[in-house]
This record gives C-alpha cells, structure tokens and sequence, in this order.
C-alpha cells in the first residue's frame, strides 16, 4: 500500500518540480508568463479571442508530465531474419515489422498540425475576408500605396534582424510581426521557422494590443496639427458589382504575379465574395463567426502550446520582441511619411493621419487614426478613410509574406 | 560575388557571408521586395480604377436616359401622370395643354439614408422647423 502511494505521489508535477527543480524553473516561469498573458487578456482586454487561448496553451504545454504536445510514439518489433527469402529482402531494405504498440501524442499536437502544415492561418484570413468590406478601398484606390507603404516596417526589421545574427528564414518571419498581420506572421513562421513560432506569435499578437499606445504618440511626432485637421472629401458608395468583382480580380492578379501569396490572398478574397455576392449568405456566416471562432480556438492554443520553456526563455524571444516593436513603429511611421507626400500632390486632401492604418491590424489601426484626428477636431470622421489603407495593409502584408516565402521558402 | 550567388547564400548559408556582405544582401531582399509589394499593390488600383471606369460608364448613360424619360406616360397611376404633368407645366410655367409626357419611368432611388434624413430636415424646417421636429 505504501508502495502504491510513493509511486503516486512520483507521478505528481509536483514531486518533479520539487526534486528536481533545475530541470523545471523554466517552465514554472512560461507558467506565470501565462498566467500574465491572461490577466492582460481577462482584465486589460488586450486582444482575449487569441491570447487568452495562447495564454492556455502556454500554461498547458508547461505543466510538468502533462506531455500535452508529445510526439505519437510507435514501437516497431522486427522480425528474425530466418529465412533466405528473407536476407533477400534484406538486402534490398524490405524488412518485416510489426507495430508493436503505439503511444498517441498529446491533443494539441495534433491540433498543431492545423498550423504546421499552414492550415489554418489561411483559414483565418477566409474569416477575416468574410468580415471584411473593402468599399472604401475600392472607392479610393490610392490607399493602396499607403498599404503598401506601411510593409517598409517588414523589410526594416528584416535587415535589422539579419545584424543580430539571425538568418534569412528567422529575419523574414520576425520582420512579418511589423505587418501586424498575426495569421501572416503564423503562416511564415511555421513555413520558414517553426521553432521560433512561439515567440513570434506572441510578440505580434501583443503589439496588436498594443496598437492604441505604440501608434498616436509616433503619428503626432510625425505630423502637424495643420495636417491632422485636415478633413477629407466623403467617398463615393461602391456599386455591388464593384464589390463582387474586386475580390475575384484582386485573387487573380496576385496569384498570377506571385503565386506564392495565393493561399493567403485566396483564401481572404474568397471570404470576401461569399459575403459580397448576396447568394451564399449561410456560407458568409459560418466562415466569419462559428468555422473562424473555431479555427481560432485550435490556432490559439496550440500557437501558445509551442511557447515551452526552452523555447522560450531565450535571449532570442527578447530580439523577437525588441525587433517586433521596432517593425511596428517603422511600419506606422512609413505609412504617414507617405500619406504626407502623397498629400503634396493629391487633389483631394489626405489626412497623414489614415497612413498609420496601413499596418493590417484591421480594424484596430483604423480607430486609432479616426480617435487621434478626432483629438484635433471632433468633427472629423476618417474611420472608414482610414478603412482603406487599413484593408490594403492586409493585402499588402500578404503580398510581403509571398515575397519573402519565395526568396526563402 | 553577383546579386543571385548572395541571395542563394543567404537561403541557404548565411554564415557563409562577412557582415557587410549579409547587409547588402538584405538591402537588395529590401528594395527587391518592396519594389514587388509596390508594383502589385499599384496593378491592383490600376485594375480597381479600370473596374470602377467601365462600371460607371453605362450608368451615366441610363441616368441621362431616366432623366429624359421622366417626361413619359404611365397608364396605370392616372393620379400620378396628372401630378408629374402639372409639376412639369408649372415648372415650364405653361399649361398642360402644351406638354405632351410620352413615358413616365420610375427611377431607381440611389439615395443613402443620410441624404434622406438630410431632406426630411430641410421639408421640416420649411414646414415650421422646431415645431414639426417636436412632433417627430
């Protein structure tokens, strides 16, 4: 009897922990991490649908001997060669072999397939699409040029990443965090650097947060108050044509330029036409709410349960987010350089303000620019200018992930 | 060392390039993929503006055509034939002896909800303004 519960209590996380605490502190740390992580989720309100569920996973994966995340494990029994038919095959590499007895891995391995084999980022992105209205974009075109300007911060980080030691793959995925795109930022990562997904999701989910604090001080540094007052011209409504052939010509243009973005451009147009084409309503709604809430829910926990101890408490992750907030501030910053500029040739008035939008970040960036314009004059609404460097941002963060995964891919 | 010997080697080795070469190399990545973000970006506006061109084309046309039209006859709304008729003579400060209405068509009203509250405002402020907003 006595045996039994000296070998229970051997089993606990807790005798581990206690005995051999060198091993675990790392994870007793990822644990509190954790813990942090949902208390800014629960109680800040920091982004709760992805970090709250990150956060989980982080907690999960941590846990002494949960084993959670383990590998399947399958024991092979070899037959004798007793045979000369047998030595035969031998010979050519066929031998007999039972499965002996197999261990099955951890629940969230398996849900990790999902992001390891790049399922349900682009899953996400159908979502995104499907929620997504891109009149704005439509009805003034030249907000994608502050889309795509917004992507400097991407390439900056890039560069930035490859002088601390780096290489191309780690670069390209860290550099992604400045599109503030966190599927994007997941889908590179698992595609060219999986071991460092962890730390990049995390980094990029709470620099989305983040973005009411990190973008209006760099948006007033960078303007004047003049220009923050300006008020733009209304736009123009959209036709329902327009609306339907915007996602269908935009899917193919870009895979046509560069095939690489289709999965991520594919999948977020063709949420959009499901919503914009007025006959698949049902199918609207399933990508946008239960398909999207589910896939979050899968990406989320098993995104948080690739945040181990190991790989985590690096020096590394403190790079990742040192050069993350970095690719956020640029990308904010070249946006409304290039709203200023285009300012000085456009007819119509652009308010520098809406440039900041075009990280992704949709529709978080877009309020930051509409509450800072309306700080200067509480008249001027440019949530829905603001809206379309906002959707463009989204494109234009896809367009740099089909980039980068064809240089390095 | 040529542009495409550095990018293969910063795939595949980047160890194998000194610091100056790994920043060169990163700033062609830079300006290589930027160039591309921006000339797709710029494709797909040129195609947006063509979509929105040749979108809005046959619709000026069918305004033109409502407009003209106005002045037609339906058989059906008697009430309304004579209503338009008498709004159209008294405009043209005639009677509507003189007027002959071909075709009444009913065009499509493109108006947002926000031009319609507008226009309610601006009847209610000629109908006695503060009042007929109080009854509302």
């Amino acid at each position: 009897m006595g045996e039994v519960v000296f070998n229970f209590i051997q089993s606990t996380g807790i005798y581990n922990v206690i005995t051999d605490f060198g091993m675990y502190y790392k994870q007793i740390i990822m644990i509190g991490v954790g813990c942090l992580l949902l208390y800014l989720a629960i109680n800040k309100g920091f982004e709760p649908l992805l970090l709250v569920p990150i956060a989980f996973g982080m907690i999960l994966t941590n846990l002494p001997l949960s084993d959670i995340m383990s590998h399947p494990q399958t024991l092979l029994n070899m037959h004798p060669i007793d045979s000369k038919e047998a030595a035969m095959q031998a010979q050519q590499g066929i031998w007999a072999v039972d499965i002996k007895n197999k261990f099955p891995g951890g629940l969230l391995h398996y849900l990790y397939q999902g992001d390891e084999l790049g399922i349900f980022p682009p899953l996400i992105f159908m979502g995104v699409g499907a929620m997504t209205d891109f009149g704005p974009l439509i009805a003034n075109p030249k907000s994608l040029l502050l889309g795509a300007a917004a992507q400097f911060g991407i390439f900056f980080t890039f560069i930035g990443a490859i002088f601390f030691g780096f290489d191309a793959q780690a670069a390209s995925s860290i550099g992604i965090i400045g599109g503030a795109d966190g599927p994007t930022s997941i889908y590179l990562a698992t595609k060219l650097k999986p071991e460092l997904l962890g730390p990049i999701a995390v980094a990029a989910y709470s620099y989305m947060a983040l973005v009411p604090i990190i973008q209006p001080p760099i948006m007033r540094a960078l303007t004047s108050e003049e220009e923050r007052n300006i008020v733009m011209d209304q736009l123009r409504p959209v036709s329902k044509k327009e609306k339907i052939i915007f996602p269908i010509m935009v899917t193919i243009i870009v895979s046509l330029i560069l095939p690489s973005a289709a999965t991520l451009i594919g999948m977020l147009m063709l949420g959009n036409l499901f919503k914009e084409c007025g006959v698949t309503d049902r199918l609207s709604k399933t990508a946008s709410n239960e398909l999207m809430n589910i896939v979050t829910i899968f990406l989320g926990i098993s995104v948080g349960a690739t945040a181990t101890g190991e790989a985590f408490l690096t020096w590394q992750t403190f790079k990742i987010f040192a050069l993350g907030v970095i690719a956020f501030s640029i990308g904010t910053a070249s946006g409304v350089i290039l709203a200023k500029i285009m300012n000085k040739f456009s007819k119509n008035p652009i308010n520098p303000l809406i440039g900041s939008a075009g990280v992704s970040a949709v529709p978080m960036a877009a309020r930051v620019s509409n509450k800072v314009g309306q700080q200067e004059n509480p008249g001027n609404f440019l949530l829905m200018h603001a809206m379309g460097p906002n959707v463009a941002g989204v494109i234009g963060s896809a367009v740099a992930a089909g980039v980068l995964l064809s240089l390095f891919g | 060392m040529n542009l495409t010997n550095l990018l293969d080697l910063m795939k595949t080795d980047i160890t194998a390039l000194t610091k100056s070469e790994q920043l060169i190399a990163s700033l062609v990545v830079t300006l290589l993929s930027m160039c591309i973000v921006f000339v797709v970006l710029m494709v797909i506006m040129a195609a947006v503006k063509i979509m929105t061109k040749s979108s809005s084309k046959p619709k000026k046309e069918k305004e033109q055509i409502i407009v003209k039209e106005d002045i037609k006859q339906d058989e059906d709304n008697k009430e309304i034939v004579a209503v338009i008729s008498s709004a159209i003579a008294c405009a043209l400060n005639t009677t509507t002896n003189n007027i002959v209405i071909k075709k009444i068509k009913k065009s499509e009203n493109s108006d947002t909800s926000w031009s319609k509250l507008g226009r309610i405002e601006q009847m209610s402020s000629m109908l006695g303004g503060y009042e007929y907003d109080k009854k509302i």
